[in-house]
Formats: structure tokens, sequence, C-alpha cells
């Protein structure tokens, strides 16, 4: 039985914005399937949300606010420091630090790059800037963004969730971080114009049908990094990387995904 | 947080200040947060306070309250084309949000906060969240109607 229309207009809203529900998900999508009207009221809210990720356009920070937090910075406590700079990252929605690391040459692939952010965002130091289950609306907050169209692979296996994206540099070029959560654990994906794709060092590489796929350990986590049509992409989890094993984590048989034994010739 | 002051209603200067003051105080007291979430809707919670601090201190506004408790009238059957909704129907409408409206919707739907550190920004039950969101955005979606309308009266005029 599915609940009320009532029932499933109460919490339409946080069910479109990803928040758990006490009717759950798998009720109030079978109640969608079947109700033309609530149908029509998810796809509006649908409609708002990818309106407004589309037309914020966030404030930068002024220049004197960086500089006045460098001032503090200096001289003070370095663990007060740090705590601060995460407490910066948390709501500046993105900006300054990590990338600014960037900047000074410290991280300059995209794979080095999307294993920081994937450090931050699974212990939740930096927030995501967008927050959605939505490939579509994802896409569409990076369109105008980073200086390239961002196309996602298709990692759709059943318990791989879309969590939203942020903003990273890679390079001094702005570039597409996306985070999913498979079980308890985060996995985040890095995206960028294929030059900023250069294989981690000491990389053992796989080749899938027509992709070459390099993997390798960096800072603790597995890394799978690979360059489809004009984009690189960095795989980062805590998920097993080795040669086939780390593929079938997500092209498992049920997965819905072509086995790992498809791509292999 | 820059951003989300000045969707608070603040000028620029005042923004900056806010976030400095509220930066200062979270420096003087870090250490106590083990959870990145409370301190984030703390930090939410003060630029909030601040922000409202300013808003009394300038001249009230009484149209203001009132718009803030008006039942959510949307008339039936019309629905705005979020296809054509820009970036300038953003920056127009926002400000005439009222602030309680303007609040919700800069925290959940520029930001992206989530429903649980929202209501602990706002120190309310998530329940609370949800009507004041639904209120917030069916302002906005009321607000949008009459500039799209309006805009399509005068191209057709």
């Amino acid at each position: 039985m599915t609940p009320t229309c009532e029932a499933v207009r109460t919490y339409l809203a946080a069910h479109v914005d990803g928040e758990a529900t006490p009717l759950g998900t798998e009720a109030i999508a079978a109640h969608l399937e079947g109700c033309e009207a609530c149908a029509a009221a998810a796809a509006e809210l649908r409609a708002y949300r990818e309106a407004m990720a589309r037309a914020y356009r966030p404030v930068a920070a002024p220049a004197s606010l960086a500089r006045f937090l460098r001032r503090r910075a200096r001289g003070s406590d370095p663990r007060r420091w740090i705590a601060a700079a995460a407490a910066l990252l948390l709501l500046a929605g993105g900006a300054a630090l990590l990338l600014d690391r960037g900047r000074r040459g410290g991280f300059q692939t995209l794979a080095e790059v999307a294993v920081v952010h994937h450090d931050a965002v699974a212990s939740d130091r930096v927030p995501l800037d967008v927050a959605t289950s939505d490939p579509a609306i994802l896409v569409a907050w990076f369109a105008g963004r980073v200086p390239f169209p961002i196309r996602l692979p298709v990692l759709d296996s059943p318990d791989l969730h879309l969590v939203g994206g942020r903003l990273m540099e890679v390079a001094g070029e702005l570039a597409g971080y996306v985070a999913y959560r498979k079980g308890d654990s985060v996995v985040s994906l890095g995206v960028a114009p294929a030059q900023a794709g250069a294989p981690p060092r000491g990389a053992e590489s796989e080749v899938f049908g027509t992709l070459r796929f390099h993997l390798s350990r960096m800072r603790g986590h597995n890394v799978i990094a690979w360059t489809d049509r004009g984009l690189a992409y960095a795989l980062v989890s805590d998920l097993p990387a080795q040669g086939r094993s780390s593929c079938s984590v997500c092209h498992a048989p049920g997965s819905g995904l072509r086995g790992v034994e498809g791509f292999h010739r | 947080m820059y951003d989300l002051a000045l969707r608070l209603g603040s000028s620029r200067s005042d923004a900056e200040d806010l976030v400095q003051e509220a930066l200062l105080r979270a420096l003087a007291s870090f250490g106590t947060f083990q959870d990145t979430g409370a301190a984030r809707a703390w930090l939410f919670t003060i630029l909030r306070n601040a922000a409202r601090n300013r808003w009394r201190e300038a001249a009230r506004h009484p149209s203001e309250q009132l718009q803030a408790d008006a039942p959510a009238a949307e008339p039936p059957g019309e629905v705005p084309d979020w296809r054509s909704f820009s970036a300038e129907d953003l920056e127009a409408l926002l400000p005439q949000l009222s602030p309680a409206a303007r609040e919700i919707v800069a925290l959940r739907d520029l930001h992206g906060v989530p429903y649980k550190d929202i209501a602990t920004a706002l120190d309310c039950p998530v329940g609370t969240v949800m009507s004041r969101l639904h209120r917030g955005r069916s302002e906005l979606r009321r607000l949008f109607l009459a500039r799209a309308g309006a805009a399509g009266r005068r191209s057709a005029g």
C-alpha cells in the first residue's frame, strides 16, 4: 500500500531534497508512479532545484577578508589556525585554502587534487557546494562554473549513490569534484580536461574495452584514473583496487553494469 | 560564509565585519568542537544573529513582518516556468523575500545545508524547517510568477 497524497505532500520536498523521510524513499517513489498530481508536484520541485542551482552565483569573499585571515594565521597556535581554516572552508562553500595550496604548486594532477578533496569531504571538513542525487542537476550546476562541459561516467550501480559536488582547482584551472556514497564510505570522482589527467607515478594499468585505467594508491586511498573523450577522471575510494578486483567493485554481477570480463580482451 | 552573510541581507562591508566577527569568536573557542557539523551550525547561528541585530538597529520594516506571517496563498493551477529562471531573477527576487524566507532559501537552496544542520542553526525542530522552507519557496514562487507575468505583459505590449 502506498502512502496517501496528503502524507506524500508533507514529505515531498524533503524527498526531492534527498533527505530521509518517515515514509521512506521507496514508498514515496511507488506513490509517485501511480499518482499524476503528486508526480507533477515532484517534477516542479525538481525544476525549482535545478533552476536555483543554475541561477546561483556565489559572491567571492573580498581580498581584504583573505588578508585578515592570513594575518590571524601568523603567530597563532597552528591547531587553532587549522580549525579556523576548516571552519572557513566549511562556510566559504569551496573557495580558498585547499585551492590555494594547489596554486602554490603542491598538487598538480587531477588524481592528487581529487585525493585531497576526497579526504576533506569524507571527514566532513569541507562541505559540498551542491548537494543532489540527481546527475542532471549536478551537470547543470557545473555548467558555467567550470570551463569545459562535464560528463559523468555511468556508475549507476544500485548501491553507489550520487551525493553532490564541489569545485576544485587542478593546475590553475577549475575542475569538478563529485561525491558518491557506497554504504558508509565516500567514493570521489574528479573530472578535468584530459591534459590534467597525467597518470599517477607507479600506476598499474588495465585496459577495459577502449579505455586504459591506471590504478594506484595515494595517501592511503585507491585511485583509478582514466581519460575518455577529452576528459580525465580520477576515482578515489577505500574500496579494494587491485587490478580487475577494483573494477568488479562496481561492475559486480547483478550491478546492472557490464561484467568485468566483458571489458577484458 | 561571506556569500551567506550577504544573502542574509547585509551590505558588503557589514558582511565582511560579520564574517570576521564570527571567525574571531570561532578562533576563541575552537577546540571545544569535535563535530564539524555542530561547528558549522554554530557559525551559521552567529552570522544569523549578528545579521538580525543589524536589521533591528536599522529602521524597522513593519511590512516585512506582515509578509512573513501571511499565509502562502498559491494561485491554483499556475506553474512557473522554472527553466526560464535566471541569475538576474534570483538577484532581483531574493531581496524581496521576507527575512524568514530569505534565510531558509539561502541556507537550503543556495548553500545546500542539510535540514538537520538548519534545524540546529535556527534552533527549531526539523519539522519546522520543512514548513518554513515550504513557505519560503512558496513566497519565491509567487514573486517569480508575478515577475514572469509582468515581463510577459511588457513584451506583449
